[in-house]
């Protein structure tokens, strides 16, 4: 027995373990005292509370700088990049995050490429992939020219597979620190960005950069903070209060979303009476059609009871994104908001449109789609702001889309941008609630450009101009299009849940045949 | 995050003024009224406070993210 033992491998053994706990120190206390006082958690703390408690393994924890006296280790730096596996809901992803403790993510203290390697796993294991980037996730320094002795062309790390993993698996890119270059590329090529509130700053280059390049003296807050990117610029979609609301967002979010794209997005227990019909949904619209109501409370009323998780509320806010459940299954959601702008698509609510319709559709999550669209914004701003291009592209990707769709026409349709509600080339299913009012552009103005001569001519124009529109107006009856089958269904709004859920149902069953990556790749 | 600035929410033009400088208000108070695609949009504080300053006035085009009125806490 003792002979035995003499040969065995526990030295090693306890050598792995001996640096595996070596790892845990990061950047050493002083350095994680600093991250600390910034209130910020370090990586491994925050892996910790992303995932379900005890599911993290590790690849790569023996990864450092060594230094060796006499053959034997005295220190290891680890390397900046913390990878592994874990689970979420108990659902298995993979999650990658900078170390800022160890020379601040920078690139010059990474080690071969491990981050790479986090992008490979995702990718071939199927697996959705969640970014914490805190430092500059992998790009230069202009310290490692003086380590280097030499320049380099600039590459984009594993770049390929970073942007394959968009059109195959959910990826989350976690603003968790001053994120700048390709750090800040990594974290919003994905499908669902966030910042955290004061913590967390994004931009191409930092204020010192700024300062020498442009000639701009600003605070990094000022230049890249949450409220610059989530309430203004669209960069990242959602900004969030603390780092645990952080992981709250990305849990939440990957609760709707299915692993992979060969896979159907996962079904819950329903927790909500699929033949709830709410009496308020009945006056809801208000009959002055120059009143707003509350879309968001609308949205509550008809989905699943507190299912609403709403993507990109700050920016292209005429617009209303998010994700949901009706009768315990995932279902993509739109909806206009007639109290931002009067609801009208302008150039960044397509944008939000284009990216939240091919999320949808790459992750086959059924649409539903409320609309109370009085059609793409006007004016010089609008058309200085590119709006029908980008508008075109929300067509396009409404086009493209093969996901089962629905709308629920609550008022509007105007114009191009109304008639992109859903694909009229295919089923279009549809149902109008009685206070639908449609048509190619709205009467008030409309007449004013249609009957230009006769209204001039008249004796009166201003009077002719209001008979007009009022001869008109008699004809605007959602009744007299359901008569043309111009509107196939119309419905009593407090069967909307109803149907709903049986229709989503029915949505789920075509799934399992229309499963796989799409033709059309996904971009950021 | 909230500076006292009340902006509009859409391009079109100012229905109406609620307020005048030195109204005291509570945070969701509607403040002023602006049409936009024909949608008559009520604007509400953000925060509590006094009025500070008021910029604009009933018929004044607006265009999304004007300043219409400020409060101070």
């Amino acid at each position: 027995m003792r002979y035995e033992t003499a040969v065995s491998w526990q030295p090693e053994v306890d050598e792995i373990k001996r640096r595996v706990e070596l790892a845990q120190r990061m950047g050493g206390p002083e350095n994680v005292a600093r991250q600390h006082a910034g209130g910020k958690l370090t990586v491994r703390e925050r892996i910790e509370r992303l995932l379900d408690p005890g599911t993290f393994h590790e690849t790569g924890a023996l990864t450092g700088k060594a230094s060796y006296q006499d053959g034997r280790l005295v220190e290891i730096v680890p390397a900046n990049f913390v990878l592994g596996t874990g689970r979420i809901d108990g659902r298995r992803v993979v999650v990658g995050g900078d170390d800022f403790t160890v020379r601040g993510g920078a690139a010059d203290a990474a080690i071969a490429n491990k981050q790479g390697y986090g992008e490979l796993m995702a990718r071939e294991l199927r697996l959705p992939i969640v970014r914490l980037v805190d430092g500059t996730g992998g790009g230069g320094s202009v310290k490692t020219l003086d380590e280097m002795k030499r320049t380099y062309v600039p590459a984009n790390p594993s770049w390929d597979v970073v942007v394959a993993l968009l059109s195959e698996v959910p990826v989350v890119g976690a603003c968790m620190g001053s994120v700048a270059g390709l750090g800040a590329a990594r974290v919003v090529t994905s499908h669902f960005a966030l910042m955290v509130r004061e913590t967390s700053q994004l931009f191409v280059a930092g204020p010192p950069v700024v300062e020498r390049g442009v000639g701009e003296q600003v605070s990094k807050e000022e230049l890249g903070g949450s409220h610059v990117h989530a309430q203004g610029s669209g960069a990242v979609d959602n900004e969030v209060e603390s780092e645990d609301e952080a992981f709250a967002h990305i849990r939440r979010l990957l609760s709707y979303l299915p692993s992979n794209v060969w896979q159907v997005p996962p079904r819950r227990p329903p927790d909500d009476d699929p033949g709830r019909r709410e009496e308020v949904l009945l006056s809801i619209i208000p009959r002055n059609r120059r009143r707003g109501y509350d879309v968001r409370r609308l949205l509550a009323l008809v989905l699943d009871r507190d299912s609403f998780f709403e993507i990109g509320r700050g920016y292209g806010r005429p617009l209303v994104t998010g994700l949901a459940r009706l009768d315990g299954y995932p279902v993509g959601v739109l909806a206009n908001d007639p109290l931002q702008g009067g609801g009208g698509l302008d150039a960044p609510a397509s944008d939000k449109m284009v990216r939240f319709v091919d999320l949808c559709d790459t992750f086959h999550l059924p649409c539903v789609n409320f609309v109370d669209q009085p059609g793409f914004l006007i004016g010089t701003a609008a058309e200085r702001a590119g709006t029908i291009r980008v508008g075109a592209r929300a067509l396009a990707a409404v086009y493209q889309a093969t996901v089962p769709w629905v709308s629920i026409i609550v008022r509007r349709v105007f114009g191009v941008a109304g008639a992109a509600h859903g694909n009229a080339q295919r089923l279009n299913l549809r149902y109008a609630w009685p206070s639908g009012d449609w048509g190619s552009l709205p009467i008030e103005g409309g007449v004013q450009a249609a009957y230009r001569r006769d209204i001039e001519a008249a004796p009166d124009p201003e009077t002719r101009r209001r008979d007009l529109e009022a001869k008109l107006d008699a004809l605007r009856s959602p009744f007299r299009t359901a008569e043309a089958f111009g509107i196939e269904e119309m419905i009593d709004p407090r069967d909307t849940r109803p149907l709903l859920c049986d229709w989503v149902a029915m949505a789920y069953d075509l799934l399992p045949v229309e499963l796989g990556p799409k033709r059309r790749g996904c971009r950021p | 995050m909230s500076d006292g600035a009340v902006r509009s929410p859409g391009v079109g033009k100012v229905l109406e003024v609620l307020v005048s400088v030195g109204t005291a208000v509570a945070e969701g108070d509607e403040v002023a009224v602006v049409e936009s695609m024909k949608v008559e949009i009520p604007v509400t504080a953000p925060s509590a406070g006094t009025v500070a300053a008021i910029r604009v006035a009933a018929g004044d085009p607006v265009q999304t993210g004007d300043l219409l009125l400020t409060i101070a806490r």
